[in-house]
């Protein structure tokens, strides 16, 4: 069986896990590294940002040194761990909310139609986003403890995450289509919601993960990097320079192709889906690795296998 | 001329002892009621939340008593202790709870040779390890007023715009009435039987002071054996009422089709297979 099929067969199974195990007392807890959503009733875990934007809120001072503190410091150590344990695998793997945007991807192919390419330079120039939506999620919360903000400025991330939107609607949950006009700051964060869980739909159907290009978690895991176990790795030298690596990227990373040295591959945006590994017709030259050992490795058997099924 | 100041500030306390006595004679309206001010998590995990005793029209009460019950955990028999003031100016009491518990908190003051009652219930989520005290009471309180309170829809946020069934262990003179904490008297409950029900209006005011932000609104109702017997319900502001799925939907498929639009203008030169 090729990896891919395996990762959507982890991907579906997380999916149901993460979506309905609440409702039979599965709960993996409120630090995930990846968008499980607490909005959905039910679930079977949360996102960390909800937390992490809590736990700044609702009272950072008083708390810090307290019992809250040590449970606050007590999720942000659990979130570590499993970022240290799965890297970006929770994002290519795991993610609920990653597999919602590969279904879209999966209906352009079934539609027969190309997907859209963003260039390594607009890639770039975007990147500053996440980073940027992962400072305006720790920075309000603080501005809203010392009163600087209004109240309805909690949870500044997960009022226009698409994931809240969107997740609710596998558990039969509408309510987040509506426009909340409870008050100008409500009306302006759903009507954001709204606008931008529309783009994202879009996005993700013409670009494979459209919106992993912009998400604040992948950035926090990707802050995390020296510590986590799981890489991908490239030898240079065995490398033919084919490019199908570039090409099957549904991130579309160019520095897997271009690295001509240096054997840690690993950039911001790579998911460690595996894609390149097993399209990848030369061997021994990308592998995944954990703990140092070989998960996957590229082969020139494993590509043909797939070229036999109809992939590239 | 030290005999003529004596007489007037006899005069004078006469005048206020009486007026005092007159205000709550001939005031309807009087009642105490409990004021629940901002709760919080103590840094050893324990939850800890201020009330304060208050009159209407506003005078000062003796020594009035205090009981707590507490279900501590879910499904735990309830438990009765005596509660302590923590200050008589005015009269505060904190009520502390280490773990999850539900505490109904009960006073009740003499005004006038008539006994006036308050109560309100509040959820405590305490996070600490130690769980003793929650524990430790009889089974035993007094035989006080005691309102049962339920929000119908089960919703577990009060919040306005829900309608609240109130009924009371004595029996009510007449219509049970429905206070601001401001004083005013906003409303008169509508029952079937021993059966209140109240919908709080939706407030402006509260819809623009964030989710957590709440006023009270007091339930008081005049009991045959005289004087009166109130029950402060605290609510938030309605986390439905503002929502507009009609709306929401029109910016989604507006956004939606924009989205889509720019795409293929964008796409317009390149082959789409």
């Amino acid at each position: 069986m090729v990896l891919s099929r395996v990762r959507l067969i982890v991907q579906h199974l997380f999916f149901i896990v993460l979506t309905y195990g609440g409702r039979f007392g599965i709960f993996l807890g409120s630090a995930l590294p990846c968008f499980a959503c607490p909005y959905v009733s039910g679930c079977g875990g949360h996102c960390y940002l909800m937390g992490l934007q809590g736990f700044i809120g609702f009272g950072l001072g008083a708390k810090l040194f307290g019992i809250a503190g040590l449970k606050a410091l007590g999720y942000f150590t659990l979130f570590v761990l499993l970022t240290a344990l799965l890297g970006k695998a929770w994002c290519g793997w795991i993610c609920p909310f990653g597999l919602v945007q590969d279904w879209l991807a999966m209906l352009r192919k079934k539609l027969g139609l190309r997907k859209s390419r963003i260039s390594s330079r607009m890639m770039s120039r975007l990147a500053w986003i996440k980073y940027a939506l992962l400072a305006c999620l720790i920075f309000v919360p603080v501005l809203i403890t010392f009163g600087l903000l209004h109240p309805d400025f909690t949870l500044p991330f997960c009022n226009i995450c698409p994931a809240k939107a969107i997740m609710p609607l596998f558990a039969g949950d509408t309510r987040y289509l509506a426009l909340d006009l409870t008050n100008g700051i409500t009306a302006v964060f759903s009507a954001s919601l709204l606008i931008i869980t529309a783009l994202v739909l879009v996005g993700a159907f013409f670009r494979d993960r459209f919106f992993c290009i912009f998400c604040p978690l992948l950035a926090l895991i990707h802050l995390l990097k020296p510590l986590t176990v799981l890489r991908l790795v490239k030898k240079p030298q065995s490398c033919i320079g084919c490019g199908t690596c570039r090409r099957v990227c549904p991130m579309d990373i160019e520095n897997v192709y271009r690295e001509k040295e240096k054997s840690d591959i690993q950039s911001a945006d790579c998911l460690d889906c595996g894609t390149c590994v097993e399209s990848c017709a030369s061997n021994r030259a990308l592998s995944l690795k954990w703990f140092g050992l070989k998960l996957i490795e590229s082969s020139r058997r494993l590509a043909l296998g797939l070229k036999k099924r109809g992939k590239p | 001329m030290v005999f003529m100041r004596c007489k007037i500030m006899v005069l004078i306390f006469l005048i206020s002892v009486c007026s005092r006595a007159f205000a709550a004679e001939n005031a309807p309206d009087s009642f105490i009621w409990w004021s629940v001010g901002t709760g919080g998590i103590l840094p050893d995990g324990r939850f800890e939340q201020p009330l304060t005793l208050e009159t209407w029209p506003v005078i000062t009460v003796e020594q009035p008593e205090v009981w707590l019950r507490v279900n501590a955990g879910r499904g735990a028999a309830a438990l009765w202790r005596k509660g302590e003031w923590a200050s008589s100016d005015p009269w505060t009491l904190i009520v502390q709870s280490d773990d999850y518990a539900v505490v109904n908190a009960f006073a009740r003051a003499e005004i006038d040779g008539q006994s006036y009652f308050a109560q309100t219930r509040l959820t405590l989520y305490g996070q600490s390890k130690e769980t003793g005290k929650n524990r430790e009471g009889s089974g035993e309180g007094p035989d006080w007023p005691d309102f049962q309170v339920r929000s119908n829809g089960g919703l577990y946020w009060p919040q306005t715009g829900q309608e609240f069934s109130v009924s009371l262990s004595k029996e009510v003179q007449e219509n049970m009435e429905v206070w601001s904490g401001g004083g005013e008297l906003l409303d008169e409950m509508r029952h079937s039987g021993t059966v209140y029900t109240y919908t709080p209006p939706h407030d402006p005011a509260l819809n623009w002071a964030g989710t957590n932000a709440s006023k009270p609104l007091i339930f008081v109702a005049r009991i045959n054996e005289g004087g009166a017997a109130s029950f402060t319900q605290i609510v938030h502001r309605s986390r439905f009422a503002g929502l507009n799925k009609k709306a929401g939907l029109t910016v989604f498929t507006a956004a939606f089709l924009l989205s889509c639009l720019t795409a293929v203008l964008a796409r317009r030169k390149r082959s789409w297979c």
